[in-house]
């Protein structure tokens, strides 16, 4: 059994107030030239097709789009809501959609949906656990132990008659610790899982009966605790800091029970995202400019300002995304302290300062006696002073 | 400032107490409210904003619309908000002034607005304005401060951004505390004004010195010093020092000059004036010895004219020499002893005429003393009847007191008598009283038991009449009735036996007719075939009929019923009959019995004069029994009469019986009274015997009393002094009389020696004068008299010649003198000389005066020379003095002229800001993504720093700044927030000035795109330190998913208000 592990697919996103639902449109139609290609059985989505609870029209189109031609395909299609998604608005006619075989679990009700596949090995268990909160664990599972986010997960999965005899993939979307240690993020996951208050983690740990568990959340594609617990990835680079990494998709083999492999395969984009630094003069250079049309996000380094930057970059960068610039004031302004400012100045100081800038020239002897003095009955200097 | 619970009641849309415990929030600080519109969220910020401030949150809200529509007029409008602020806890409780409606009655009553503050260890503070003075001191800004930095209302984010320089260095001066820089400027200015002052006063003085310059008049020097006045009073500039020096210098030359050339003229001119003077002298001494020669002269001539008169007065004097200092004294001796004659002849015959008088007054007193002697017999004899008299006295005493004695006794007796005869009249009444009382007592004795007895039978009488009447009544009214009701009782019974009668018939009718009906309705039924139910037979020939009255059972029943019924009635109605009919017997029975027993009473007791029979018929009774009654009326009347009438008599019995006795008594003490007087009486009688026998054994005395006694016997004794006074008087008398007789005889022989005497000294003296007269050459008395005057005269009259004399002598050696000294010389004029002297007194007088104001001015313009010196001397200094401080002032205060324009204040308050906007940067940068940068508005051509405190935003994309009012919506909201944190970070990281650890803001995120909503909730996230508390009031939904701590505000369905709990997911 072949199937593609997909996450995080984020349609109808805009990034930098770009929409990039063109781009995901292309994504979404070289993946279906990819199963028919390789001839994959089913394809996995981990969780956030949607951008949002209630996802644009155009996303929906092209949510609808994929699923009808993978379908037509004849590949099996499991997908689970993630925390971006409405779980309910997902599960809309997805009893329905079973029978065409595109299994959808959105809204968590005490169970986790299964459904059953097979090949010449035997049958294959797909267990759709969508995201689900510890409250609404509880809910359902009052006795269960819910006191952590971990142990409200493990307390649902337990709900799960795994037959570990047989292979079982478990397709979630969590935000999963190995050991203790965090995964490494890409920067464009919104942080709210781990925001201010509880952090939801959940430990690799609890995903051991199972052969392969395809997560989503973290939009870079990486493995946590083992080869078989793995984040594919956000379906493009969503945000700056991803510019760097390529986006890489498993494509799991099941054989027989205990031989999993797993093959990233890489899928070219519409259009790239890059984030390139430099001098303006130099970033303008006809010389320097490669693949124009990409997404860009560019830093200068210029200390001066320059006029009218972005709109002169966008001249040759037509999909320019962000622009900023990284010198020495602005390095000065992120390391800022409140703490070093005039009130810490003495009053010499200030009057010091205030003489060089208005008068031209430091304050003499003279000067200095009258100044004192009108100090002193104004109360700005003890008698002391 | 950091909320620690809020109260809410009746507030906004809140209709019960509403509790918010922000201490129930997690401890990240970030905190979302949220709910639908209109909900109540921004209540909240309003309740906080009210309780600290007294006013709403927002511009358009009004305290008095606060109270909660949802309210109930029980429910009391207040907030109730403990923060903490410097580590302690605060309460404030307010509640605003608004109108509600009465709990009784219709309309409306007023709530007044109220406030309390409550504070740790010290006591609460209650009333509006004291608790808002006291929650602006704490939190030491105000309500538009407060707006502005630390709860930042819906709708009002840009005040901030766009608020103008003024009203930002209103916050800065309180965030960074310039307010000492401002005084220090102002203080510098107050200094440079001070000098300014200083130095223009010195230089006046200067220019009051030089005023005093004297020159010249004319000269080129005035016209100099007059031009420099001028000068210095137009500009009031720098003293023209040198000018002065110079011009003073010049001035002082010319005096100098001036005074030494009148020296010279003033010694030249006196030296000639001496001259001149000496000259004068001369001349005028020759003039004077001239005119003296000439006076000499005349008097001489005057002289000689006088002569001949002083000769012959020269004569004449002489003479009154020889006559008053030698005749005179002569003469009057003569004159003296010619009177002393005469008075000695005088004394000589008043005293013979004395001595006749006193011969004759001797004479009378010795025949006097004759008859003195008779009178001394008299006065023996009256001496001697006095002395009897007073013997006497001492009886007449006794015999007044014995007389007074036996009238009081015989008064005694007398009234006495007269008590004894009243006392016996008194009991001889008494007596016949007692007697009169028996005799009537005895009459009325028996009245008593007569009246006992009449008023039982009085008694008897009543009670009889009264059941005569009553009978009376039964018979005539109670009886026939009766009858009456039995007569109608018996005709209701005859009707009611009829009627049975009938009934009973028409029973018995019917049930002939039921029972014929019977078989009819038998009958009726039959079918041909069906038994019959009498017989069984099956064939009916013949069945009965219904009669046509077909009655049925029922008709029987009703008819039996009725039948009944009427039997009953008649049963009724016969025992109601029967017993009318016992009833009336039994009364009958009874008026008989009555009528009986009057009958018997009457024979028994009472009328006895009478007996009444009274029938026993009733119906005969009523006449009689009237008649009985009446006549027991009467018999009662008579009787009650009676009875009166013995009353009477008892009581007068009685009365009588008690006067008696009473009498008894006083008869018995009026007895024992004439007993006592009786013996008295005789007591005194015997008394007064003796004293009256007493009285007539006294011998009879010649004088009324004593008193008359005694008086006679003082007349008696005064006659006799009188007469032995007399005695002596005559005989004193005769005595003065001799002796004086004596003494005028002596005197009388003295005088006539004396006149003789004084004839001889006439004599001497006469001839003494004529010899004196001849003596000295007179002929006769009267020439002598003619010279004769006195001393003083002829002494004035010799000074007269001798001056004469003397003058003449005198006026001879001057004429000699004279003569010799002025030989040769003649006169000559002295006006002229004179003249000249003075007028050259006159010049130099002039010439001197010059000369000491020339000299005097030299000296004036030497003290101003120094004074000017000193004074300039201080002037340089505040010169310089205030050339510095005026520039320091011009500095401080942003007065230099064409120099930068900004007081130290905004220079101390741009630095402070300027590390605003670094940290409001801090945050900008990420949440814009590194494109926009605030900073201080800064304009090169500017120098007035109007607008130093400006807020200009940095566009990196174009590399321009421009004004923070041009950012749109979304991106001013982001710059705003931005700064608002940025401030708060200064409030926050600083130890004095304000402390709010709090910051609100109400919606604004609704202008940001999903991104920016991101990025902004991003930097807000980062904001969980230092133990800051950030609100946030908004409706999207996103900013859940971002902030797990809420407060959800709910609206009610049932309109009865909003409710709040808190949420922690």
């Amino acid at each position: 059994m072949k199937f593609l592990h997909l996450g995080d697919l984020h349609l109808g996103k805009s990034v930098n107030n770009v929409s990039m639902i063109e781009d995901q449109r292309y994504m979404l139609g070289e993946i279906i030239r990819l199963t028919r290609e390789r001839q994959l059985d089913a394809v996995l989505l981990a969780g956030d097709l949607y951008d949002k609870n209630v996802p644009t029209e155009e996303a929906v189109a092209l949510m609808n789009d994929f699923l009808c031609a993978l379908a037509e395909s004849g590949v099996c299609v499991f997908a689970i809501s993630g925390n971006h998604d409405s779980d309910i608005r997902l599960d809309f006619a997805s009893s329905l959609l079973t029978g065409r075989g595109v299994y959808i679990a959105g809204a968590y009700n005490g169970t986790i949906p299964h459904f059953d596949a097979e090949d010449e090995y035997g049958p294959v268990h797909f267990w759709l656990l969508p995201f689900v909160k510890a409250s609404r664990v509880r809910y359902f599972h009052k006795d269960l132990d819910t006191s952590t986010y971990d142990a409200a997960v493990r307390s649902a999965l337990s709900g799960a008659e795994v037959n570990t005899q047989e292979r079982n993939v478990l397709i979630a979307h969590q935000f999963v610790t190995a050991g203790g240690q965090d995964p490494a993020l890409s920067g464009s996951e919104t942080r709210r899982a781990e925001s201010v208050g509880t952090v939801e983690k959940v430990d690799a740990s609890a995903f051991a009966q199972f052969d392969y568990t395809a997560l989503g959340h973290i939009h870079r594609s990486q493995r946590v605790g083992s080869d078989h617990i793995r984040y594919a990835g956000s379906l493009l680079k969503y945000s700056l800091s991803e510019a760097g990494q390529d986006k890489a998709f498993p494509i799991v083999t099941l054989g027989e029970k205990g031989d999993v492999r797993v093959e990233p395969v890489t899928i070219k984009p519409l259009h790239d995202m890059r984030h390139i630094t430099g001098r303006f003069a130099q970033l303008t250079d006809p010389a320097n400019v490669t693949e124009p049309e990409d997404y860009m996000y560019v830093t200068l380094t210029d200390e001066e300002m320059i006029l009218d930057a972005l709109l002169k970059i966008r001249r040759i960068y037509p999909n320019v995304l962000k622009l900023d610039y990284n010198n020495r004031h602005t390095a000065d302004i992120e390391n800022f302290d409140i703490t070093q400012t005039a009130s810490q100045k003495s009053f010499p100081e200030i009057i010091d300062g205030f003489c060089r800038y208005v008068l031209g020239r430091e304050p003499g002897e003279e000067e200095w006696k009258a100044i004192n003095a009108a100090a002193k009955e104004a109360g700005i200097l003890d008698e002391t002073d | 400032m950091k909320p620690i619970k809020l109260v809410m009641s009746a507030f906004g849309p809140y209709a019960k107490e509403t509790v918010i415990d922000f201490t129930q929030l997690g401890p990240s600080g970030l905190f979302l409210i949220t709910g639908v519109t209109g909900a109540g969220k921004t209540t909240i910020f309003d309740a906080i904003c009210f309780a600290l401030y007294g006013c709403a949150s927002g511009k358009w809200r009004t305290p008095a619309s606060l109270r909660s529509d949802y309210a109930s007029p029980k429910d009391k409008t207040y907030v109730k908000f403990t923060f903490s602020h410097r580590g302690r806890e605060y309460t404030i409780t307010r509640s605003p002034a608004y109108e509600r409606a009465k709990l009784r009655g219709s309309g409306t009553v007023g709530q007044k607005e109220e406030a309390v503050l409550e504070r740790p260890g010290q006591p609460p503070i209650e009333g509006k304005r004291q608790v808002d003075a006291a929650a602006a001191e704490l939190l030491q800004i105000d309500i538009g401060q407060f707006r502005q930095i630390a709860m930042i209302a819906q709708g009002e984010f840009y005040n901030l951004l766009n608020a103008g320089t003024n009203q930002r260095t209103q916050i800065m001066q309180k965030i960074f505390m310039t307010g000492g820089y401002k005084a220090l400027s102002g203080n510098l200015k107050d200094m440079a004004d001070a000098a300014g002052t200083q130095l223009k006063e010195g230089r006046r003085k200067i220019a009051q010195y030089y005023d005093g310059i004297r020159c010249m008049e004319g000269s080129d020097t005035a016209e100099k010093a007059a031009q420099i006045m001028k000068a210095m009073r137009e500009n009031e500039a720098a003293p023209l020092l040198d000018e002065m020096e110079q011009t003073l210098q010049e001035a002082a030359a010319q005096e100098r000059e001036l005074v030494q050339d009148l020296d010279r003229k003033i010694e030249e001119s006196g030296s000639r004036q001496d001259q001149i003077r000496q000259r004068l002298t001369l001349v005028q001494a020759n003039n004077r010895l001239l005119d003296q020669l000439d006076g000499q002269m005349a008097l001489k001539e005057e002289l000689e004219e006088r002569k001949p008169d002083i000769l012959l007065k020269k004569e004449e004097t002489a003479r009154q020499i020889r006559a008053v200092r030698h005749v005179h004294p002569v003469y009057v001796q003569y004159t003296a002893a010619a009177e002393s004659l005469l008075e000695a002849k005088e004394k000589k015959s008043a005293q013979a005429e004395k001595v006749r008088r006193c011969s004759e007054q001797a004479e009378q007193a010795r025949q006097q003393e004759a008859e003195a002697e008779e009178l001394a017999v008299q006065e023996e004899a009256l001496r001697l009847q006095a002395g009897s008299t007073r013997e006497d006295l001492e009886k007449y005493r006794r015999r007044g007191e014995l007389t007074a004695q036996a009238e009081a006794l015989s008064r005694r007796e007398e009234k006495l008598s007269e008590e004894a005869k009243r006392l016996r009249a008194q009991i001889g009444k008494l007596d016949g009283q007692i007697e009169q009382d028996g005799q009537r007592i005895a009459q009325l004795q028996n009245a008593a038991a007569d009246l006992a007895r009449s008023e039982s039978r009085q008694s008897a009488l009543q009670d009889l009449a009264d059941t005569c009447s009553q009978l009376l009544d039964t018979v005539t009214q109670k009886y026939p009735e009766v009858l009456d009701t039995l007569h109608k009782a018996q005709a209701v019974y005859r009707e009611a036996e009829a009627a049975y009668k009938t009934a009973s018939q028409v029973s018995l009718d019917t049930e002939v007719a039921v029972d014929n009906a019977r078989a009819g309705i038998l009958a009726s039924h039959l079918l041909p075939g069906k038994p019959c139910p009498v017989c069984g037979s099956t064939d009916h020939p013949a069945p009965a009929a219904l009669s046509p009255q077909a009655c049925t059972e029922e008709d029987l029943k009703a008819a039996r019923e009725k039948a009944e019924k009427a039997r009953k009635t008649k049963d009724a109605a016969l025992s109601d009959v029967q017993t009318k009919a016992a009833r009336a017997a039994a009364l009958q029975e009874s008026i008989a019995a009555q009528a009986e027993d009057i009958s018997r009473r009457c024979v028994s007791g009472g009328a006895e004069d009478e007996d009444v029979q009274l029938p026993t018929d009733s119906a005969a009774l009523a006449g009689p029994l009237r008649g009985a009654a009446e006549h027991l009326m009467k018999l009662l009347e008579t009787e009650q009469k009676r009875g009166r009438q013995l009353k009477k008599d008892a009581d007068a019995c009685r009365e009588a019986g008690q006067r008696r006795s009473t009498s008894l008594q006083t008869l018995q003490q009026k007895r024992h009274d004439a007993d006592e007087t009786h013996s008295a009486l005789t007591q005194v009688q015997k008394e007064l015997a003796g004293v009256r026998s007493l009285l007539s054994s006294m011998k009879a005395l010649p004088y009324q009393d004593e008193e008359a006694a005694r008086k006679a016997a003082d007349d008696l004794t005064a006659q006799a002094d009188a007469l032995h006074s007399r005695r002596q008087a005559i005989r004193e008398k005769k005595e003065k009389a001799q002796q004086a007789l004596t003494q005028a005889l002596s005197l009388e022989k003295a005088y006539q020696d004396s006149a003789a005497q004084a004839e001889d000294a006439l004599r001497a003296a006469a001839e003494n004068l004529n010899g004196a007269l001849a003596q000295n050459d007179f002929e006769d008395m009267d020439a002598f008299k003619a010279s004769d005057t006195d001393e003083k005269t002829i002494q004035e009259a010799q000074k007269e010649i001798d001056e004469y004399e003397r003058q003449c002598s005198l006026n001879a050696g001057m004429l000699e003198h004279l003569q010799e000294q002025t030989k040769g010389r003649s006169r000559e004029d002295e006006q002229e000389l004179t003249e000249q002297v003075n007028t050259l007194d006159g010049q130099i007088r002039q010439m001197r005066t010059e000369r000491s104001h020339a000299a005097e001015s030299m000296h004036i313009n030497k003290d101003i020379m120094q004074n000017i010196r000193k004074e300039a001397g201080v002037t340089q200094k505040l010169e310089k003095q205030y050339a510095m401080l005026r520039e320091l002032s011009n500095g401080f205060n942003g007065t230099s002229a064409g120099r930068v324009k900004i007081t130290l204040e905004q220079y101390v308050q741009r630095m402070g800001f300027d590390s605003i906007i670094a940290a409001a940067n801090r945050r900008l940068d990420p949440m814009s993504e590194g494109r926009f940068e605030l900073c201080r508005h800064e304009d090169a051509q500017d120098i007035s720093n109007k607008n130093a405190l400006d807020i200009d935003v940095l566009d990196r994309f174009t590399g321009k700044k421009r004004p923070a009012g041009s950012l749109s919506g979304g991106e001013s909201f982001k710059a705003s927030l931005s700064l608002a944190l940025g401030l708060s970070d200064k409030i926050s990281s600083d130890a004095g000035g304000i402390t709010i650890d709090t910051l609100f803001i109400d919606e604004g995120f609704g202008t940001l795109d999903d991104e920016s909503l991101r990025d902004a909730l991003e930097v807000l996230a980062g904001l969980s330190t230092g133990g800051r508390l950030i609100g946030i009031i908004s409706h999207r939904k996103e900013l859940e998913d971002y902030i797990s701590d809420r407060i959800v505000v709910e609206r009610s369905a049932d309109g009865a208000g909003s409710t709040v709990r808190i949420e922690k997911t």
